[in-house]
């Protein structure tokens, strides 16, 4: 999996501190969400970060030099991990990679790709090219219909592919198709169509990890990167002969 | 090119009548046949599934293999779809080659080959209940 492909999936949200970057994004993400999508974040943290609480046991175990420390809820996952240096952001948005079809990332200001520009003092409500959105003024001043747009303006900035689901044995028998159309972000890999499934049916979750991926007819690695008009297949465990 | 699913019965007499080749000294054959009985269950038929163009292009990229790793000149394979009958032969693999050892190795290979690999599912019809969901994966024979 490249970095390219996983760029094309990432907004950036720029502009000064206190420019409203935290609260655009509280209002963005549940109407990305109505739109099925789902939504990952990242924070760009100059100053540290302090998720973790002091004395608790993950803590204890990071502060014994674990190099990475997985905490895991029934509900939420957390991983911390021990870098010399920042993680280069491909790297950061890789690890989010099979959790969200669109992220947005807060902060990064002189990294080029599309995003959103803060500038609440310029007076003028919206503006937009291809790439950027321009937003001047405070974003709770923004009306429904200009968050409509802003919504709009991501969708159009993370490209999209369709491929095409062939469906075989208890697959075809669940959903009662041989075929389902799907639209995904470019970019995406094997791992998007299983999360695509298990969002459909969650019970599928065991057949799943014993399937393999087909594409175009021929077994590939979960992490393949789909090409637009990929005749995808998950190849449950055979049993000809 | 060379169809290896089919709908009707194998005919195995077809692999039998083509001429030998002089080179080879040995012929093994595979048949699989479609048993009565599955997990404690009357077996009344099975259907199988294929998903066709893969399965096709599978099987093909074997045999290549096979007749390469054991340079071999002749290999068949049919396999069956659809509905197959108790006692039917489900799947055929024929092999030939100079030597015996070669024959028996590329054919127990083939056929291993084959039923890990080609996305063929069987789903078996049982007596009185009909099998499905979870009950039609049948673990493979």
């Amino acid at each position: 999996m490249s970095y390219n492909s996983e760029m094309n999936r990432v907004i950036f949200v720029s502009g000064s501190s206190n420019s409203g970057k935290t609260t655009l994004i509280e209002m963005l993400i549940p109407r990305l969400r109505r739109k099925g999508l789902r939504v990952g974040t990242i924070k760009h943290a100059h100053q540290g970060c302090e998720i973790d609480q002091p004395g608790k046991d993950s803590w204890r175990h990071a502060e014994a030099g674990a190099s990475a420390v997985t905490v895991v809820a029934p509900n939420q996952t957390a991983l911390l991990v021990q870098t010399e240096k920042e993680m280069a952001l491909g790297q950061a948005i890789q690890q989010m990679a099979h959790h969200a079809d669109l992220i947005l990332a807060e902060g990064y200001k002189g990294t080029q790709g599309s995003k959103i520009l803060l500038e609440p003092e310029a007076g003028k409500s919206i503006e937009m090219d291809d790439a950027v959105c321009r937003i001047g003024v405070q974003v709770d001043k923004l009306s429904s219909n200009e968050l409509d747009q802003i919504v709009a303006f991501l969708l159009k900035n993370i490209q999209f592919i369709t491929v095409q689901l062939v469906l075989f044995a208890q697959l075809k028998e669940l959903f009662g198709e041989e075929r389902l159309s799907m639209t995904l972000p470019k970019g995406s890999t094997g791992h998007a169509i299983i999360a695509w499934l298990l969002q459909k049916k969650s019970s599928l979750e065991r057949l799943l990890q014993v399937s393999r991926l087909a594409v175009n007819c021929e077994y590939v690695s979960w992490d393949h990167v789909l090409q637009h008009g990929d005749e995808v297949a998950l190849i449950l465990p055979v049993s000809g002969g | 090119m060379v169809e290896y699913l089919t709908r009707g019965p194998i005919d195995i007499e077809t692999w039998h009548r083509q001429a030998t080749d002089a080179r080879d000294g040995a012929s093994v054959e595979f048949l699989g046949i479609v048993r009565g009985e599955e997990e404690g269950h009357r077996v009344q038929y099975l259907d199988y599934e294929a998903y066709s163009p893969m399965a096709e292009r599978k099987i093909g990229a074997l045999v290549e293999e096979t007749k390469k790793k054991w340079s071999l000149h002749r290999v068949y394979v049919r396999h069956r779809i659809g509905r197959v009958g108790v006692g039917e032969v489900s799947v055929v693999i024929g092999i030939q080659a100079p030597h015996r050892k070669e024959a028996f190795d590329a054919c127990q290979f083939l056929i291993g080959a084959i039923k890990r690999d080609v996305p063929i599912w069987k789903k078996p019809y049982v007596d009185r209940t009909h099998v499905s969901e979870k009950g039609s994966l049948v673990q493979r024979a």
